[in-house]
């Protein structure tokens, strides 16, 4: 089973992308080497339609975009092939407006070009991170530090392990316990609160990590240590709340 | 050394997004014309003596940024993938919003062909478009503009620093009519009070 699935996903063929109808039409008038001026409508058409047609087979979905610009094409179509009025004095070509349409088109698509050119420069471009510079960052309890920001400053931790350490070869297996991270975050906050929690889980692995979180969390639940954050998305804080608590009882996480 | 440039240098340091002139000059209470040199002279410092930084104005302000060379490095250290490439229908919409501003929607799903309201949406969570009124039209649909943070992403002081839209080369073959530049090209360029 699994491997005709694969045989299947082999043989995908891609056609060249288009960004849209218009997109599309552009391709032929340059594959044609046509006047843009003069497109021979009924030519086009067809094309057109035997892109859809093969995208169809392909199962791939065709927008209604594509299919709104294949009615305008007959239409052009249709009007290009009625008799001129005699009387009319100017009629105006039936494929002007699809024309200013497709050079509209064109212009913005080489401005997407430059702009495309631009932007993988700038990307490249750092500015100095946000910083808060109102002193103390304010107090935000842990229900507005919010469980995904907590969960963020460990994966940054995290993936910043990985990369500083590929390939590791683990020799033995530590076993972290919950209660140690614990005693160790609440040791530290003795000497210094508050302390950056991105500082106290640097460098750590990821079962480390994860016994150091649910260590946080822990500490958070007891009462006896607070998370701030000064700003959205910011560095979070750890402090030490006015409520003392016992080291002894945690060792009791590690029986759970 | 230089006071004032010393003081420019220390704001500059500690910001973290374009300071504008004004902002500098009223700081120090220096004339505007002194800062201006000044600031072109710390520019011109670090452009020379190639370092791990340089002063670039930007979204009608100066800031220190770091040079394009540097993104690998910092990439890796920061662990960080950085924010995606925009992807050509974004650029696409991007540049009719920057040139036709301001536009709603079902306009620029108009010039592009294509539904582009998923794509406007993406811009907006970049920030790199906003709402900035509507439209006294049926339906009252929301205007787009481009922001600050458009010029910021692309290195641009100003709206104005964008290239006019008749230096877009024309396509195929023949050289674009008069007319046709007047049609589509010249009214583009909207002048717009960008900073806020």
């Amino acid at each position: 089973m699994i491997e005709e699935e694969l045989d299947e996903s082999a043989y995908k063929v891609t056609l060249p992308s288009f960004k849209g109808p218009l997109d599309l039409l552009l391709h032929l008038i340059k594959q044609n080497e046509i006047d843009i001026y003069d497109i021979p409508i009924a030519l086009i058409t067809d094309q057109y339609n035997s892109y859809l047609m093969a995208m169809e087979e392909l199962d791939l979905e065709i927008a209604a975009d594509y299919i709104y610009m294949a009615a305008l094409l007959i239409h052009i179509k249709s009007k290009m092939l009625l008799p001129r009025d005699e009387n009319v004095e100017q009629v105006e070509d039936p494929r002007a407006e699809l024309v200013n349409r497709l050079l509209e088109y064109q212009r913005f698509k080489s401005v997407a070009e430059t702009f495309a050119e631009m932007d993988v420069v700038r990307m490249g471009v750092w500015p100095r991170p946000a910083v808060s510079h109102n002193g103390e960052p304010a107090e935000i309890d842990i229900s507005e530090v919010g469980l995904f920001d907590l969960i963020d400053a460990f994966r940054t931790a995290l993936t910043r392990y990985k990369v500083n350490h590929p390939q590791a070869i683990e020799l033995k297996r530590t076993l972290h316990k919950v209660s140690d991270k614990m005693a160790e975050l609440y040791a530290r906050l003795k000497e210094r609160s508050p302390i950056q929690l991105q500082w106290f889980i640097e460098g750590r692995d990821r079962d480390e990590l994860i016994a150091t979180f649910l260590g946080v969390l822990e500490l958070v639940r007891l009462g006896g240590i607070s998370l701030q954050q000064g700003e959205l998305f910011g560095d979070i804080l750890v402090a030490m709340t006015q409520n003392p608590l016992d080291e002894a009882q945690f060792a009791i996480y590690d029986q759970r | 050394m230089n006071e004032l440039r010393a003081a420019l240098e220390a704001i500059l340091f500690v910001s973290n997004e374009p300071v504008t002139l004004d902002a500098l000059t009223e700081a120090l209470g220096e004339k505007s014309e002194d800062v201006t040199k000044e600031l072109e002279e710390i520019k011109r410092a670090l452009e020379t003596n190639v370092g791990g930084f340089t002063l670039e104005q930007t979204g009608g302000g100066w800031r220190f940024a770091t040079r394009p060379e540097h993104e690998a490095v910092l990439k890796k250290y920061f662990a960080r993938k950085g924010e995606s490439r925009l992807s050509i229908a974004a650029l696409e919409t991007l540049a009719i919003v920057a040139y036709r501003q301001p536009i709603t929607a079902p306009e620029i799903s108009d010039i592009r062909g294509v539904n582009s309201t998923a794509v406007l949406r993406t811009l907006l969570e970049r920030r790199l478009v906003r709402v900035a009124g509507r439209k006294e039209v049926v339906g009252s649909p929301f205007l787009y503009r481009t922001t600050r943070e458009f010029l910021i992403h692309f290195g641009l002081n100003d709206i104005r620093d964008l290239p006019r839209l008749e230096e877009f080369g024309d396509l195929i073959g023949e050289p674009v009519s008069d007319d046709v530049i007047a049609a589509i090209g010249v009214q583009s360029v909207a002048v717009d009070d960008q900073t806020e």
